[in-house]
């Protein structure tokens, strides 16, 4: 068997590409792609820091049904508010959204 | 050995799919990418004997979200993204905080490497999950079930015609 610690590296890799892609991508849909990458990563580190534990990997399988449902929802709302917002204004960068100022 | 191997060629597979994803100019492209990805992942959830996890990551990320997000591009059309907007100011804050987490993360797996507790042999299965979901994690899931439908309600309630 592989052991769950290399899971975990390639977890933690796979979370800081995705991380830097959200940091400077530019297009709010680019960054949702980010976003769902890293929501998998995190997955990933959850099945496999529960597989080393006594009960068989029972509670990061119950983490991770939690997280992908979140990251169900958070796509889903996301792509609304992406696609509402290229509607009103044609384009949809990170740059160009200060509403809320900053 | 067998899993060592798959393991090895799905990691490469991963991080040469997600960097692509990330320097392609093509939405399209990076979506695909993206799918790719995310079937990669469901197969590591397999081996991590987490079957139904894989499944579920097929399904909801690969099919579902993959889909969605393919259907916001064409409905949007979004303008193709220059590969030069990834040299702006930000990217060194970017790289800067990616080091900053990375440091930590990279810390952390090294002191835990030596100290992790060999796995063991029999594996959770799908029904010991179901068990499980429907007994001490009855909470979390019935309302994990009221933000689906409440995320559901609210991209319809967003995404819809203005009048």
């Amino acid at each position: 068997m592989v052991p769950p610690v290399y899971f975990m590296v390639l977890g933690a890799i796979i979370f800081l590409i995705a991380m830097f892609g959200f940091l400077t991508r530019r297009s709010l849909l680019q960054a949702l792609m980010c976003l769902e990458l890293m929501s998998a990563a995190v997955c990933l580190t959850f099945l496999a820091v529960g597989r080393t534990m006594p009960d068989g990997g029972l509670t990061g399988m119950a983490l991770a049904t939690f997280v992908t449902v979140i990251g169900a929802a958070e796509i889903g709302m996301g792509l609304a508010i992406v696609l509402l917002y290229f509607r009103r204004h044609g384009d949809a960068t990170t740059d160009d959204i200060d509403l809320l100022g900053g | 050995m067998t899993g060592q191997v798959l393991f090895f060629a799905a990691a490469g597979a991963l991080v040469a799919s997600s960097l692509a994803m990330l320097f392609t100019r093509h939405f399209v492209r990076s979506v695909v990418l993206l799918a790719f990805s995310l079937i990669i992942f469901g197969g590591l959830f397999a081996l991590l004997d987490a079957t139904f996890l894989g499944l579920l990551q097929l399904l909801v990320y690969a099919g579902a979200a993959t889909m969605v997000l393919v259907f916001v591009v064409m409905l949007s059309r979004p303008k193709v993204a220059a590969f030069s907007s990834l040299l702006q100011p930000q990217t060194g804050v970017a790289a800067i905080a990616v080091v900053a987490v990375a440091y930590p993360l990279i810390d952390a797996l090294v002191r835990l490497a030596g100290t992790l507790p060999v796995a063991p042999q029999s594996a959770a299965t799908t029904a010991d999950l179901a068990f499980a979901l429907m007994g001490p994690y009855a909470a979390p899931f019935e309302i994990a079930s009221v933000v689906l439908l409440a995320a559901l309600v609210g991209a319809v309630y967003l995404a819809r015609e203005a009048e």
